[in-house]
């Protein structure tokens, strides 16, 4: 079979023309799609391709540096180098080589990718904050074929000087996830760091400042290209408040290296206005390990040792009070009567309640008076004083839990600390709970010299000093002295609840501030004494030693001071478990933060190796 | 009777030239723009490269045109043997670009084979199908025809370079076509499985649907049933290839190609990315267009090979709807006007090789434009006088001035009546 040839001049026109029209029919359909996409759909398509190009990026203030009551720098910040990843860009499929390359596991990575992807796809967002110098090269090195990887600087805290102040400044952490859901309308963003203790969680808000904006032309890459529009959408970030503390750098450190080896706290405050000076808390952590992927030392000791470093004990652990607790109850008694100057009352060595001895130490003191009562320590006369009728009138529970929460104890102080116990005043109510087939004067007479179910804290205690040494005014006691704006020099002093002066006549003060006196000159706490020492003449302490009984183990060591006795500047609270008494540990670890901060420095070495060598004895069993 | 230069198409020259000056300015905003410094440098020499290679384009269009006639069509043979001969070299001695190993190096002068051959290809089918045993529709010398298609075809899948394979492919029913030794009706046939394969891949039931409706009506049409049948078993055949190929011939990589097509916001980071951006570059170009250097998309380099396969969004997205018109335009009037100088002279061979080189042309357009706007799968086909690639300019330049080289001197091809 053959097929004629078939190309006339007609055939060949006819040709011609069909192809003609196939051509103009492929450029029509071209030409239409063309104007389909161009004119018709144009917004639609203007928006995928501003959507490419335009992202906001935030750019994170500086947070608020933190100095001490004399301008020394505590906390600043240094550059981190984080990952950041986009998930419209990035293919799921390169986790594990960013896990390798990073030297993170897998697991891990992933999690967090898939945390970023489900809030939003189209924001970049911090996939590893914090990585080392070494990861941070090699990741850099395969940007090129990890699309959607990119890289920012972050910021961490930098601690300066010998104080720790673990506690008191407390550390930060990159936002938790559940953190992230409630603080997100505030503006956090994933790789955010937060403040997540003591001031650094309390000032959380000012310290972080203003949060930029800045929207940038990116490339394919996710590289930042140019501003868009000339950054006329930026928004520039505002650094965080400075924080000036009322903390002295110097004594927190002396105060820090004599808990070294012990348990326990101190506070340390001005009697005058609450500004706390030092606030020490036995063990504690180093702040900059709290970075990164913290070590698994690290994690072990802070964790799982059993003497809980993270415990605030300064503010948090509530322990009897002893024997300090006796100046209160003499300014309690001779304000409501109970007790006057002269009135005295005997001591044959103990107090007989319901056929049981309550045994008084250091043999019988005879007929005293309530001077010589705290200068001797002498339980009987206080265990009278809680139980006895005594110039016809007679303490009672209630009267006793109103003065109690009067000076402070049994509540919440209004302090800028988060970390904080309230304590344990008890009333009728809680011994009820207790014994529940009934309870006698038996069970409340010990809280006269300050033992029993009663628990007060380090801070309480300082504070107290402090009613006693300023005249019978409850300070607010407070961490900030003031805030400062970096960029413009505003100066914000914080607003602390206002001081309340206490239903004390002066003169009641006055006779409880000589018994303290009488303490240290000639009573149980003469190591707490600070003598002439060079040029320096000798400073009057007055204080209160406190032997805080612990049925499970060694009892805890307590001390009240304040000083100078003639003009209080300071007021102390320290308590050292398993340290047993008062006046062999927390008496001289009390007069040389007294002596550090009144002279500013220590003229008694000897009395600083000795507190050093004494450590906390551990509890039967605990 | 005419000297040659007198009747040379000065019109096409023309538009020769301003197709390749729209493509050096395409060129130089995505290679010298605010883009060059994410470009290597090896791309951002691409501007000053294709600027030589128009220089050597030229000079090879005014060499073919002093040439005469009789001796381009006696030498079509060896033109061909040396083409194919170099798509063997590039087989054994070649260098992988892009994962196609077809590229030649002489010293530090790259060649794309498969480009040349086009050139060789031509000419030599050209030559037989104008012969007498073709006309008088010798079936074994078809097939010869068809072979010396197939032999550069295959050569060049062997490179891994299926896209410029197609071309060849395509070559085979433009010649039947126009050589007039398949009746017209049959011509209806061989475009039945172009658009059922094309309509599977959108859409499987609307090919089918297509398939049914077609072998139907050319039934009717034709008034005759067996003619239907033969609709019916090229377009059916056609659906059962498709599927064949699409599923168990192609590899894992060219399947997400092609679904990436019918779905790219599905595979909007992988094999859809490059659809994404190139239609985002297109549509937000508007009317006007942003601006010679620009373009967004252009500049921030989200679209991938946009100085080579993807050129057309560079044009698209910063000269708007006003500048794609214009070379849409410039290129159906190229297209049909060398094929209307090929049928000038009444005579088979520059007929059919202005046939080819214009068949060539409107295929690359189709697919390569097609591709950017959405209506093509990604072929990685270039643009031709527009693209980065100086080979494919050499081929495609050489091949229009040989198209009027046998226009303008119609008259020495007396002896080839026909």
């Amino acid at each position: 079979m053959k097929f004629k040839p078939a190309v006339t001049k007609e055939d060949t026109r006819l040709r011609l023309r069909i192809f003609s029209g196939v051509v103009m029919f492929v450029m029509a359909v071209l030409s239409l799609r063309l104007a389909q996409m161009q004119l018709v759909d144009r917004e639609r398509y203007t928006v995928e391709a501003e959507g490419n190009a335009v992202e906001e990026k935030l750019i994170r203030p500086a947070r608020g540096y933190i100095l001490d009551r004399n301008g020394e720098l505590l906390v600043d910040n240094e550059t981190t180098l984080s990952v950041t990843v986009s998930p419209r860009y990035f293919d799921e499929a390169d986790v594990p080589e960013v896990a390798e390359l990073a030297g993170l596991p897998e697991a891990s990575v992933r999690r967090r990718y898939e945390e970023i992807r489900a809030r939003s796809r189209y924001q970049t967002d911090v996939l590893l904050s914090d990585v080392s110098f070494p990861a941070f090269a090699r990741l850099q090195e395969a940007q090129y074929r990890l699309r959607g990887i990119g890289f920012e600087e972050g910021q961490r805290r930098r601690y300066h000087g010998e104080a720790r102040l673990s506690h008191a400044l407390g550390y930060v952490r990159e936002i938790s996830p559940d953190q992230l859901a409630e603080m997100q309308e505030e503006g956090y963003r994933m790789g955010d760091m937060v403040g997540i203790t003591g001031i650094e969680r309390e000032y959380e808000t000012v310290l972080r400042g203003r949060v930029g904006r800045k929207y940038v032309l990116v490339n394919v890459h996710g590289m930042e290209v140019q501003p868009y529009e000339d950054g006329a959408y930026d928004v520039q970030p505002e650094s965080g408040f400075e924080l000036h503390l009322t903390i002295d750098a110097k004594v927190q450190a002396l105060a820090e290296s004599l808990f070294v080896n012990k348990r326990g706290g101190a506070v340390m405050m001005d009697v005058r206005d609450g500004a706390i000076i030092s606030m020490v808390s036995a063990p504690d952590y180093d702040l900059s390990e709290w970075r990164g992927r913290l070590s698994q030392e690290f994690v072990d000791y802070v964790y799982r040792n059993p003497d809980r470093p993270l415990f605030v004990r300064a503010t948090q652990s509530y322990q009897p009070p002893g024997s300090s607790w006796k100046p209160f109850m003499a300014l309690m008694a001779l304000q409501e009567g109970i007790l006057t100057e002269e009135t005295t009352l005997y001591c044959g060595g103990g107090y007989l309640l319901g056929g049981r001895l309550f045994r008084c130490h250091g043999g019988a003191h005879g007929s005293i008076s309530v001077v010589t009562a705290i200068q001797r320590s002498c339980n009987t006369f206080f265990f009278r004083v809680m139980n006895d009728t005594i110039n016809g009138k007679r303490m009672n529970l209630d009267t006793f839990g109103t003065w109690a929460r009067r000076f402070g104890f049994g509540t919440l102080a209004p302090i800028d600390i988060p970390e904080q116990h309230p304590g344990l005043i008890p009333d009728s109510a809680y011994y009820d709970n207790l014994y529940p087939n009934g309870w006698g004067p038996g069970y409340t007479v010990n809280l006269g010299i300050g033992q029993g179910n009663m628990g007060v804290t380090p801070l309480q205690l300082a504070r107290y000093a402090a009613v006693v040494a300023n005249g019978g005014t409850l300070v607010t006691p407070h961490l900030v002295k003031e805030q400062i704006d970096p960029a413009t020099g505003e100066l914000r002093e914080p607003v602390f609840r206002r001081q309340r002066d206490l239903p004390i006549d002066p003169e009641n003060i006055a006779i409880v501030q000589r018994g303290m006196e009488l303490v240290v000159e000639a009573g149980t706490a003469r190591r707490a004494q600070i003598p002439q020492a060079g040029d320096y003449p000798a400073i009057r302490v007055a204080g209160k030693t406190g032997t805080s009984e612990n049925p499970r183990g060694a009892d805890h060591s307590v001390f009240i001071a304040y000083a100078p006795a003639e003009n209080p500047v300071v007021a102390v609270g320290v308590l050292v478990e398993n340290a047993g008494f008062g006046s062999t540990t927390a008496a001289p670890i009390a007069s040389l933060l007294i002596e550090q901060y009144l002279r500013g420095e220590i003229m008694r070495s000897h009395v600083v190796s000795a507190v050093r060598a004494r450590s906390s004895a551990r509890d039967r069993g605990a | 009777m005419r000297p040659w230069y007198k009747n040379l198409d000065w019109m096409t020259v023309l538009i020769w030239a301003l197709l390749v000056c729209a493509g050096l300015t395409a060129i130089y905003s995505a290679t010298h723009g605010p883009a060059r410094e994410f470009l290597l440098l090896s791309v951002q020499r691409n501007f000053n490269r294709q600027l030589m290679w128009f220089g050597v384009s030229a000079a090879v269009m005014l060499a073919i045109i002093l040439t005469p006639a009789r001796f381009v069509f006696k030498i079509s043979p060896l033109v061909y043997v040396f083409t194919v001969g170099l798509l063997v070299a590039a087989l054994f001695f070649g260098r992988e670009v892009n994962g196609a190993r077809s590229w030649l190096y002489i010293g530090p002068f790259g060649l794309q084979v498969s480009e040349l051959a086009k050139v060789g290809t031509l000419l030599l089918v050209a030559r037989m199908l104008s012969a007498n045993p073709a006309r008088e529709g010798k079936w074994s010398y078809l097939m010869l025809a068809g072979a010396t298609v197939m032999l550069p075809a295959v050569l060049i899948v062997l490179q891994n370079d299926a896209g410029t394979a197609l071309v060849f492919l395509a070559l085979i029913p433009i010649l039947l076509f126009w050589s007039g030794t398949v009746p017209l009706s049959w011509m209806a046939l061989l475009v039945a499985p172009v658009v059922v394969g094309y309509l599977y891949i959108v859409n499987p039931l609307v090919a089918g649907f297509f398939a049914l409706v077609f072998s139907v009506g050319m039934m009717f049409v034709m008034r005759s049933k067996a003619f239907g049948g033969v609709a019916g078993l090229f377009s059916f055949g056609t659906l059962v290839m498709v599927y064949i190929a699409l599923d168990k011939v192609l590899q894992p990589h060219q399947q997400a190609r092609i679904r990436a097509f019918a779905d790219p916001e599905r595979y909007r980071l992988t094999e859809g990315f490059h659809v994404i951006q190139a239609k985002a570059a297109i549509g937000s170009g508007g009317f006007l267009g942003k601006g010679f250097t620009n373009g967004t998309q252009t500049q921030l380099a989200y679209i991938p090979e946009q100085s080579t396969d993807f050129i057309f969004c560079v044009i698209g997205e910063e000269f708007g709807f006003v500048g794609a018109m214009i070379l849409l335009v410039l290129f159906g009037m190229l297209i049909i006007r060398v094929a209307t100088l090929g049928t000038a002279a009444g005579f088979a061979f520059p007929r059919l090789f202005a046939a080819g080189v214009t068949g060539i042309f409107l295929v690359h357009v189709l697919i390569n434009v097609g591709m950017t706007i959405g209506l093509m799968p990604v072929i990685g086909i270039p643009l031709p006088l527009i693209s980065y690639g100086g080979s494919a300019l050499l081929a495609n330049t050489a091949m229009i001035a040989i198209a009027l080289n046998l226009h303008a001197r119609r008259d020495e091809f007396a002896i080839y009546t026909g």
